[in-house]
C-alpha cells in the first residue's frame, strides 16, 4: 500500500513551475521509463478515452443484469409512488443494489479475466504493480469496491485520470493496481502540467461544491424533520389533516370549521357548511367549494348541502344548476333549495339593466321577494350559518340595509366570517349614513380580512366617500386603498370602481396620488380612460355623452355614474339620465342628492322638493337629505310634508334596534345640535355651516 | 451506449420475400388505417383532455373497484380510495385505468355510485360516446380486446399500430432480424414462425394478464418470435454486430459477437418490464414479447437441426451479414 502515497510525490514528478512551456515537459514522452513491473509508463498507459469508453461497453451488460435485479424493487417503489407512500427506504435498498451488484460484477470479471468485459472489449487490462500480472483476489475486491464508492461521489475522483502522473485512479492506488493498453492498442503517457492543474482545480471545484450541496440538503432534511409529525394515519380528522397538507382539501375551510366545532351555536355544523359560508363571504373560490362537496359526495355521504355546494361551484353551467336543483328541492322547506333557488335568482345581478327591466315589465321584484323571504327564513332559531351569509350578501345587493343589520346582529362571528361581518356592518352602515359607526366597524374588520377582501373593501370605502367628497375619513379610506393601488395595480384595474376611486382620490390629494396614478392608468381599459380624461378639462361634455350612449358601458353602472356627475358638474341637469339607475341604489341616490343640490343652486325649488321626496322614499336614513327637506318644505310651504320629515329625523336617531343612536340624541330638535356631531359623522362636518343655520331656522319656523 | 446487429448489405427480394412483404404490408396497413385512426383519436382525446370527463370517469371508476374490491388488485383498491379522497391526479389516472378494465366496461352500466348523481349522469352521456368512437377506431377493430378477439384479430392486430414510432422501431427490428433469419432458415419457415409468435404472444399475454378493454396491436410479439427464433438457431455463432460508445472515431463501427448478447441485449429487459411494471398500469405488452421470444426459442430449436444441415449458419451469416 505504500504506493498510494508514494505515487503523489516520487517521480517523475511534472516540474511546477508550469509558466515556462519549454521547461513545463516533465520528460521527453518518448522517452522509455519502467518503474512498475512490465510497464512502460510512456507508451503502455490506458487513455481516458479508452477508460471511458470500457464503461460505456460494460453498462451494455451491466445495465440490463442490474435492471433485472432491481424489477422488483422498481415495482414496488412505482405502486408506493402512486400510491403516495412515503419511500426513502426503497431508494436506499436501490442503492444499496446497484453499489453491490456493480462490485461483485468488477471482482468477478478482474479475478477471472484481469479486466471488465468492457475493458477486454476495448483492449485494456488491470495489472497489479508489483508484478504486472492480473490482479490477486483482495487486490480485485479492493478494487471494486472503491470503484463503487466513487458512484456515490458521482465518480468526481476520476477526474484525477487526468492528474495523477501515472493516470491511477483512487481505487487504482488503492488497490495497487494500474490500467493498461493490451497488445498494439496505442497508450499514453503521464498527463502534461496543463491537464494535471486544470484537472486538479476542476476536481477540487467539483468536490467542494457537492460537500456544500451535501451540508445544504442535512441541513434542509434536519428541518423537516423537526418540523414533521410521526404517527400512522388512523383517524378520520388525521386523513383531512393529511389531505388539507396535500391540498386536496382546502386549509382554510378546515380551519374554520375546526374553529366552528369549539362554539356552541355552530357545534353541530358540516365541514360542506363552513365552506359554504366562506364561499358566500368571498374568502373561497369556487374550485375549492367544489372538492369539499366532492369529498362528502364520494365518501357515501350523501348530503344536500354537498350539492348545493356543486352548484353554487359551477354556477356558469345553468343546465348543470337546474339539475343540481331537482336532486336538492326535493325537500322544498330544507335550507339548501331555499339558497339555490335565491342565488339562482341573484346570478345576474340585481342592479344589472336586464335586471332593471324584466322587474319594470313584471310589475313584481323577484330580488327583493326572494331576500325577503331568505330574511325570514334565516331569522329563525338554529338555522345554518351559511344561509345567513347568503342572505345577508343579497339583502346587501338590494340596498335592504335595515334588513341586513337586522341579519347580522343574528349571526354567530366565528373565524374569517367575523371580518367579513364587521365589514359588511361598516358598509351598511355608512349607506344609512351613520359614519362613526361605521368606521369603528371598517378598523374592527381589516386585520381579520383577506388580501382580495381588504383590496375590495378599502376601493368601496375610497369609491363610496369620494363620491361625497374629500373630507377627512375619505382620505383615510383612501390611503388603504393607494397600498393597493402600489402593490396591486394589475387586479386594481380590472375594477372599474376601484380605478374611479383613484383618480377622484387623485382629484383630491394630488401630491399623494400622482405616482401611483401614473402606473394604474396605463393598465385601464380605453372607454373608461376617456371618462376619466373628459373630468380633468372643461367643454368635453359631448366625450362624456359619446360614452353614455356606447354600448359597451351599458352595464358598466360605475363608469355611468362617474360620466354623469362630471356632467352635472358642468352644469347640465341629468335628472333624466339618473333614472336608469336602480332606484335606491348608492349611485341613484348620490347623483339625485348631487342633482337635488343643483336645483336648489338654480332656484329649481319646486323640482329639488320633488326629488328630495323620491330619496326620502328609498332612503329614509339620508340625514342630509331630510334636514334639507325640512328646510324646503318650510320655504315652499308644505308644512305638512316638513313635520313629517322632522318626525322621521327624529324616529331614524331614535330607532333603537339598528343602534343607530348614541345615548346623548334621543330627541329632536332640543338635543339634535349635540348628537348631530356624533351620529352623523363626517357627512354632517361637511355640510355648509349655512345649512346647517338654515335648518335650525326652519326647525324654528315649523314650530306650531 | 448502443449494440445491434446489423446487415452487410439488403438481401434480394426474391431471397426473403416474406420479410419484405410482412414489412410492406404492416407499413399499407398503418397508412390505410391512419385517417380513420387520426379521427377516431381526435374525437377521444376530445373527451379524455377535458379534465372533467377523465376525473368523473376517475371517480365512478374508484366507487366500482371500492364495491368490487375482490376484482382488483390492491394497489387498484388503494387508489380507489385515493380518488375518493378527491385527489385529482390520482382520479385522472383512475380515469385512464377505467377504459382498460373489461370488469368496469361490462359493469358499469348496471352500477350506481356512491356519488355526485348529476355528474354520473352528465358522464355516462359521454362515456356512450366514447364507446361508440371505439367502435369505429381502427385499433379497437384490429386489435385484440375484451369483446374483440375473433379469429381474425389475432391476425390482424399484428399490423395494426398505435403511432408512427412504434412502427418505425417494429419495421427496424423486423428488417433486422426477419432478413436475417429468412435468409437462414427460408421464407416457409419464417412465414410459420412469424405469425404463429404472433398468436402464441397474444395467447401468453391473455393467460398471464387477461386482454383489457383496451386493445393489444403491433408485431411486437411476432418480432420477438424472430429475435428468439435467431439465438435458438446460432446460439454460440458470432454474428455481425454494430456498436457506439463513444462519439469519436475509433469508438464505434462493427464487431463480431456471438449470437447470445442478444438474450442480454433485447430479452432481459423485457423480463424486467414484467418484474418492474405495475400490472394494469403499463401499457407496454411485456407478457406478448416474452411469450414470442419464448416461442421463438422453442421452434428454433425445432428446426435447428434442419437448417443447419441445408445451410451451414456461418457461411450464410457471412454472405448477407
Amino acid at each position: 500500500m505504500s504506493m498510494v502515497l508514494d505515487d503523489i510525490y516520487s517521480a517523475p514528478k511534472p516540474k511546477q513551475d508550469i509558466s515556462d512551456p519549454k521547461r513545463s515537459m516533465p520528460v521527453s514522452r518518448h522517452a522509455s521509463a519502467v518503474d512498475i513491473q512490465g510497464v512502460d509508463l510512456y507508451h503502455d498507459l490506458a487513455t481516458p478515452q479508452d477508460r471511458l469508453a470500457a464503461i460505456s461497453a460494460d453498462l451494455v451488460i451491466f445495465l440490463p443484469l442490474v435492471m433485472l435485479c432491481l424489477a422488483p424493487i422498481r415495482r414496488i417503489s412505482l405502486e408506493n409512488q402512486i400510491l403516495g407512500i412515503d419511500q426513502d427506504w426503497i431508494r436506499l435498498l436501490a442503492v444499496g443494489i446497484i453499489f453491490i451488484a456493480a462490485a461483485a460484477y468488477q471482482t468477478f470479471s478482474l479475478l477471472l479475466w484481469g479486466a471488465t468485459p468492457g475493458k477486454l472489449f476495448i483492449g485494456l487490462r488491470v495489472r497489479s504493480i508489483w508484478n504486472g500480472e492480473k490482479p490477486t483476489a483482495m487486490q480485485s475486491f479492493v478494487r471494486a469496491l472503491l470503484h463503487s464508492l466513487q458512484l456515490l461521489l458521482l465518480a468526481v475522483p476520476w477526474i484525477s485520470l487526468f492528474s495523477n502522473p501515472r493516470r491511477r485512479v483512487l481505487h487504482d492506488r488503492a488497490s495497487d493496481t494500474i490500467v493498461v493498453v493490451h497488445s498494439k492498442r496505442k497508450g499514453a503517457g503521464p498527463p502534461h502540467p496543463y491537464e494535471i492543474s486544470m484537472a486538479s482545480g476542476m476536481q477540487f471545484a467539483v468536490l467542494s461544491s457537492l460537500l456544500i450541496f451535501t451540508v445544504f440538503q442535512f441541513r434542509g432534511s434536519m428541518t423537516d424533520v423537526a418540523s414533521g409529525e410521526g404517527g400512522g394515519r388512523t383517524t378520520e380528522s388525521q386523513i383531512i389533516r393529511e389531505l388539507e397538507s396535500t391540498h386536496v382539501l382546502c386549509r382554510v375551510v378546515g380551519e374554520a370549521h375546526r374553529d366552528w366545532l369549539g362554539n356552541g351555536e355552530t357545534k353541530s355544523a358540516t365541514r360542506v357548511e363552513a365552506a359554504l359560508a366562506l364561499f358566500a363571504a368571498g374568502i373561497i373560490e369556487s374550485d375549492c367549494l367544489e372538492k369539499e362537496a366532492d369529498y362528502v359526495l364520494w365518501r357515501k355521504n350523501e348530503k344536500r348541502e354537498a350539492y348545493l355546494a356543486k352548484a353554487l361551484a359551477n354556477q356558469d353551467n345553468v343546465e348543470l344548476i337546474e339539475s343540481y336543483q331537482k336532486k336538492i328541492c326535493t325537500d322544498e322547506n330544507s335550507s339548501a333549495c331555499q339558497v339555490l333557488r335565491s342565488e339562482v335568482i341573484f346570478l345576474e345581478e340585481p342592479d344589472s339593466i336586464s335586471a332593471t327591466v324584466k322587474r319594470e315589465s313584471s310589475g313584481v321584484d323577484q330580488y327583493e321577494k326572494s331576500a325577503r323571504e331568505m330574511f325570514d327564513f334565516a331569522m329563525r332559531a338554529g338555522e345554518a350559518e351559511y344561509v345567513r351569509v347568503f342572505t345577508i350578501r343579497n339583502l346587501f345587493a338590494i340596498h335592504d340595509l335595515k334588513r341586513v343589520l337586522l341579519l347580522l346582529q343574528k349571526s354567530s362571528p366565528h373565524y374569517l366570517l367575523g371580518s367579513y361581518y364587521s365589514s359588511i356592518r361598516a358598509k351598511a352602515y355608512y349607506l344609512v349614513h351613520q359614519d362613526a359607526n361605521s368606521m369603528q366597524n371598517l378598523r374592527s374588520s381589516l386585520d381579520g380580512l383577506t388580501i382580495d377582501q381588504r383590496q375590495e373593501t378599502a376601493a368601496w370605502f375610497c369609491y363610496a366617500q369620494t363620491f361625497r367628497g374629500c373630507d377627512s375619513s375619505a382620505k383615510l379610506a383612501c390611503d388603504m386603498h393607494l397600498q393597493f393601488v402600489n402593490t396591486r395595480a394589475d387586479s386594481v384595474a380590472q375594477d372599474a370602481k376601484s380605478v374611479i376611486a383613484a383618480v377622484r382620490a387623485g382629484q383630491c390629494w394630488e401630491d399623494e396620488w400622482q405616482k401611483s396614478n401614473q402606473t394604474l392608468l396605463p393598465l385601464v381599459s380605453q372607454e373608461l380612460l376617456q371618462v376619466l380624461k373628459s373630468s380633468s378639462g372643461p367643454g368635453s361634455n359631448g366625450n362624456l355623452r359619446e360614452v353614455l350612449e356606447s354600448e359597451s358601458t351599458v352595464e358598466n353602472f360605475a363608469l355611468r355614474a362617474e360620466a354623469l356627475r362630471q356632467i352635472l358638474a358642468q352644469g347640465s341637469d341629468i335628472n333624466e339620465q339618473i333614472q336608469e339607475f336602480e332606484t335606491g341604489s348608492f349611485e341613484w341616490v348620490e347623483l339625485a342628492r348631487l342633482q337635488m343640490q343643483k336645483y336648489e343652486n338654480d332656484r329649481k325649488m319646486e323640482l329639488a322638493w320633488n326629488l328630495g321626496k323620491q330619496i326620502a322614499s328609498v332612503d329614509p336614513y339620508n340625514m342630509p337629505v331630510l334636514k334639507r327637506m325640512v328646510v324646503l318644505g318650510h320655504r315652499l310651504g308644505h308644512i305638512n310634508d316638513a313635520h313629517q320629515f322632522v318626525k322621521e329625523l327624529a324616529t331614524q336617531i331614535d330607532d333603537s334596534r339598528l343602534d343607530f343612536a348614541r345615548p346623548t340624541g334621543r330627541r329632536l330638535p332640543a338635543s339634535l345640535a349635540e348628537s348631530q356631531e356624533e351620529s352623523l359623522g363626517s357627512s354632517a362636518r361637511a355640510m355648509d355651516v349655512a345649512a346647517d343655520a338654515e335648518f335650525f331656522e326652519a326647525i324654528k319656523g315649523l314650530k306650531p | 451506449m448502443i449494440v445491434f446487429p446489423v446487415l452487410r448489405g439488403l438481401p434480394k427480394i426474391d431471397r426473403v420475400p416474406a420479410t419484405y412483404i410482412f414489412f410492406v404490408v404492416n407499413i399499407f396497413v398503418f397508412l390505410l388505417a391512419s385517417a380513420d385512426y387520426n379521427s377516431s383519436q381526435k374525437r377521444m382525446d376530445a373527451y379524455l383532455d377535458s379534465d372533467g370527463f377523465l376525473q368523473t370517469q376517475g371517480k365512478v371508476f374508484s366507487s366500482f373497484a371500492r364495491h368490487h374490491e375482490q376484482q382488483f388488485p390492491p394497489l387498484v383498491v388503494g387508489l380507489a380510495d385515493r380518488a375518493l379522497q378527491g385527489d385529482s391526479d390520482t382520479q385522472k389516472l383512475m380515469g385512464s385505468l377505467a377504459l382498460r378494465s373489461p370488469a368496469f366496461a361490462s359493469g358499469v352500466s348496471s352500477f350506481h355510485p356512491d356519488g355526485d348523481d348529476v355528474e354520473v349522469q352528465n358522464w355516462r352521456k359521454d362515456y356512450k360516446e366514447i364507446l361508440s368512437i371505439q367502435m369505429s377506431h381502427p385499433s379497437y377493430q384490429m386489435g385484440l380486446s375484451r369483446g374483440h378477439e375473433g379469429p381474425i384479430n389475432w391476425i390482424t392486430y399484428q399490423f395494426a399500430h398505435s403511432g408512427i414510432k412504434h412502427l418505425f422501431w417494429n419495421m427496424l427490428f423486423l428488417l433486422l432480424f426477419g432478413l436475417f433469419l429468412e435468409s437462414l432458415v427460408g421464407t416457409g419457415w419464417l412465414v410459420l414462425l412469424y405469425l404463429s409468435s404472433g398468436v402464441v404472444g397474444a395467447f401468453v399475454f391473455d393467460m398471464m394478464s387477461g386482454f383489457s378493454a383496451s386493445p393489444l396491436v403491433g408485431a411486437s410479439a411476432a418480432i420477438s418470435g424472430l429475435v428468439g427464433g435467431v439465438l435458438a438457431i446460432c446460439w454460440g455463432h458470432k454474428v455481425r454486430f454494430f456498436y457506439w460508445l463513444l462519439p469519436s472515431r475509433g469508438y464505434f463501427g462493427i464487431v463480431w459477437l456471438p449470437a447470445w448478447v442478444l438474450l442480454i441485449v433485447y430479452v432481459l429487459p423485457d423480463l424486467t418490464g414484467i418484474l418492474s411494471s405495475v400490472p394494469d398500469l403499463n401499457s407496454v405488452a411485456y407478457y406478448a414479447h416474452v411469450g414470442g421470444t419464448l416461442w421463438g426459442v422453442v421452434f428454433g430449436i425445432l428446426i435447428r437441426r434442419r437448417v443447419l444441415i441445408a445451410s451451414p449458419v456461418d457461411s450464410v451469416a457471412k454472405r448477407y451479414i
